[in-house]
C-alpha cells in the first residue's frame, strides 16, 4: 500500500521527545509504521484517524497504536537480545 | 506574608520512606514468564544489586548515605511555597502549599534519584552507566550525576533530538556526559537499524535497546544501565520530596494536612509526595490522598486490578496493576507524563486498600485551572501539572463551601514553557473531553480473560 505523504511537511510538538518533528517523523518512527501516540498528537492538526484507516490495515492499526510496553518488560526482553547477540558474536 | 518556607541542610531528612513495609497486604511480586516471582539475577544485568535489593525491599526507612546527602545539598531542601494569591483569588480559607520541585541545577526533581542510582551504582563497583534520553531532561540529570561521583555516563540521545536539541546534548557534555546520536554503529542494535536505513531520525525504542546492549555486552561487568522513572526504588528515591515537606509544614505550625494532590502517571512525580503521608493515614491520621489522572485514560478510577501483561504482544514479565487491558488504545488528550498504561504497582496497592482516593478529570477543565494559576501565582503549569491544580481549586471551594480551614498540599511537577502549543489549542477552543465509553471499557477488560488474576486482598480499614 502507497502512503500519502501530502501531510509530511506539517510539524507538532512530540510529548516523548520534548520538541517540535514533522509528520514523517511520526508516521513511520516504529519500524516504518507509526507511532503509538499519532492520533493524540496530530488530531487537532488534520483528520489523521482517516489518514491512519485509510493508509493501514485493521491489524497494523491494532498493532501500532496500542500503548507502549511496560518499562520493566522492555528492559529484561532487551537484555535477553542483547544476551543472545553476544553469544551469536562469539559463536562467530 | 510569607510565601517561602525553606528547610536548612541540617534538617533535610535522613531516609527514604518505604511504602512496601507498611501497606497492610503485603506487595504481591511481579511475575516473569513462567508465572513464577522474577528472581534479582533476572535483572542483575542491568542493575546493581544495591538497587535491585532496594527495589525488592519490605523495610520500613532506608537510610540515605551521607555522602548522597552531600550531594542533594546542593539544591535540596526545596522550597515550599503557599499559594497565597491563588487563595485569595478563590476567596478560600483553605492554606494552599506545594512543594517546588524545578530548583535542581538540571531542573527538574529527576535529579532526585539519578544521583541516588549513580551512587549506588558506584558503591557496587560499577564505574560507567548507560541510559537514553528524547529531548534530554533524563540525560541531563544522569549526566550531572555522574560527573559528581566520577562516574562515565553514556547516553544514547535519539538522532533527531540529538539533531534538534543542541542545547540539551551541550549540558551532558559539560557534565563530562558522552551523548551519542542513536542509533549508533556502536551496538548491533543501532547498525542493523542503520543498515536498513542510514537516515533515520531514531527513536526512543532504538536507544533503549542501544543503551541496554552496552551495558549488558560490557564484559569487564563495569557498566550498567539506569532508569530515571516507573520502578519501586525510583520511588523511593523520591519520598525525600514528601518527608521535606511534613518537616516544612511542622517549622509554620501547620499539625494536620487535610488533602494531598498529586498528577499520577507512572507513579513516581504523585508517590515521592504522597507515601510519607500515606504512612500517616495507615497510622490513622485522616488525610485525604488524591491521585488525578484523565478521565480520557482512566487506569486508576475505572479499572479492576488484575494482572496485565502490560503490552500488546502479550509480552512479560506479569506485573499487578491497575489496568484497562492491553488492548486498551487510549484517546486524544493533552498531557503526555499521564500516558502510562499501568500505574506503579505501590500506588494500585494502596488504592486497593482504599489509602488513596483517585480522582479523573477533562483536560479543558485542567487548562481552565492552569490558567488561572498562571494569572495568580504567574507560573505557567506543565500539562499534567494541571490535573494536579484543577483537583486543588476544587478541594478550595469546597473548603469556602463548608467554610473549613482546610490545609491543602500539592506536588507542583512542572512548568509548562515547553508545551504551549497545548494552551494555544485550549485557548483557541480546539480542545475536548473525552470520556471513555462504558462498552469501550468492557471490550478492553474482556481482553483481560483468561490471564491469571491475583486475589484482591484489603484489610477493609480504609
Amino acid at each position: 500500500m502507497k502512503i500519502d505523504t501530502s501531510y509530511d511537511e506539517y510539524t507538532t510538538r512530540c510529548p516523548m521527545l520534548g520538541h517540535l518533528v514533522p509528520f514523517k517523523y511520526c508516521r513511520q518512527v516504529n519500524h516504518q509504521k507509526p507511532c503509538h501516540r499519532l492520533l493524540d498528537c496530530w488530531h487537532e492538526i488534520f483528520d489523521v484517524k482517516a489518514f491512519v484507516e485509510s493508509n493501514y490495515s485493521e491489524k497494523d492499526i491494532a498493532s501500532i497504536l496500542s500503548p507502549p510496553k511496560h518499562k520493566l518488560s522492555q528492559i529484561l526482553e532487551l537484555v535477553e537480545k542483547a544476551k543472545k547477540s553476544r553469544q551469536r558474536d562469539t559463536l562467530e | 506574608m510569607s510565601v517561602k518556607i525553606l528547610l536548612n541542610e541540617d534538617e533535610i531528612p535522613r531516609k527514604w520512606y518505604n511504602l512496601a513495609a507498611d501497606l497492610p497486604t503485603p506487595m504481591q511480586p511481579p511475575l516473569g514468564p513462567d508465572g513464577k516471582p522474577i528472581s534479582p539475577d533476572a535483572l542483575a544485568a542491568v542493575f546493581p544489586m544495591n538497587l535491585i535489593e532496594q527495589e525488592m525491599s519490605t523495610e520500613r526507612w532506608i537510610d540515605i548515605p551521607e555522602e548522597v546527602l552531600e550531594i542533594l545539598y546542593r539544591w535540596r531542601p526545596t522550597p515550599l511555597r503557599r499559594a497565597r494569591y491563588l487563595e485569595k483569588a478563590l476567596g478560600t480559607p483553605a492554606r494552599i502549599y506545594y512543594k517546588d520541585e524545578g530548583v535542581s541545577p538540571p531542573g527538574s526533581h529527576k535529579p532526585n534519584t539519578a544521583v541516588v542510582q549513580a551512587w549506588y551504582n558506584k558503591a557496587f563497583g560499577i564505574e560507567r552507566i548507560t541510559t537514553e534520553t528524547g529531548a534530554g531532561q533524563w540525560g541531563s540529570a544522569l549526566s550531572f550525576a555522574c560527573a559528581l561521583l566520577g562516574l562515565k555516563c553514556k547516553v544514547y540521545m535519539v538522532r533527531i533530538s540529538y539533531d534538534q536539541k543542541p542545547f540539551r546534548k551541550l549540558m551532558m557534555q559539560t557534565w563530562g556526559g558522552e551523548c551519542v546520536a542513536s542509533p549508533s554503529t556502536q551496538t548491533h542494535a543501532g547498525r542493523e537499524i542503520l543498515e536498513k536505513d542510514p537516515d533515520t531520525p531514531g527513536s526512543l525504542g532504538i536507544a533503549i535497546s542501544e543503551a541496554i546492549e552496552d551495558a549488558v555486552s560490557d564484559e569487564s561487568g563495569k557498566t550498567r544501565y539506569s532508569l530515571g522513572s516507573v520502578l519501586n526504588h525510583v520511588l523511593l528515591h523520591q519520598t525525600i520530596i514528601g518527608l521535606e515537606a511534613k518537616k516544612q509544614l511542622e517549622k509554620i505550625g501547620e499539625k494536620k494536612v487535610d488533602v494531598v494532590i498529586g498528577c499520577a502517571g507512572g507513579g513516581s512525580n504523585f508517590a515521592g509526595l504522597a507515601f510519607p503521608f500515606v504512612l500517616d493515614k495507615i497510622n490513622g491520621a485522616d488525610i485525604d490522598i488524591i491521585p488525578v489522572e484523565p478521565t480520557s485514560c482512566p487506569t486508576m478510577t475505572r479499572a479492576p486490578f488484575t494482572y496485565d501483561h502490560g503490552d500488546t504482544a502479550k509480552m512479560t514479565p506479569l506485573l499487578p496493576m491497575f489496568s484497562l487491558g492491553h488492548g486498551f488504545v487510549p484517546p486524544p488528550i493533552h498531557a503526555g507524563g499521564l500516558r502510562y498504561h499501568g500505574m506503579a504497582p505501590l500506588v494500585s496497592q494502596a488504592i486497593v486498600e482504599g489509602l488513596l482516593r483517585p480522582e479523573s478529570l477533562g483536560q479543558v477543565k485542567c487548562y481552565e485551572s492552569g490558567l488561572l494559576w498562571a494569572r495568580t501565582e504567574g507560573y505557567i503549569p506543565a500539562p499534567e501539572t494541571n490535573h494536579a491544580i484543577a483537583t486543588v481549586i476544587d478541594e478550595a471551594v469546597k473548603a469556602r463551601e463548608e467554610g473549613k480551614e482546610k490545609v491543602i498540599l500539592f506536588s507542583w511537577s512542572g512548568h509548562g514553557l515547553m508545551d504551549l502549543m497545548g494552551y494555544e489549542a485550549f485557548m483557541k477552543g480546539r480542545l475536548k473531553d473525552y470520556a471513555l465509553p462504558e462498552e469501550e471499557l468492557r471490550k478492553s477488560i474482556a481482553s483481560l480473560d483468561g490471564l491469571p488474576k491475583p486475589p484482591i486482598r484489603k484489610t477493609g480499614r480504609w
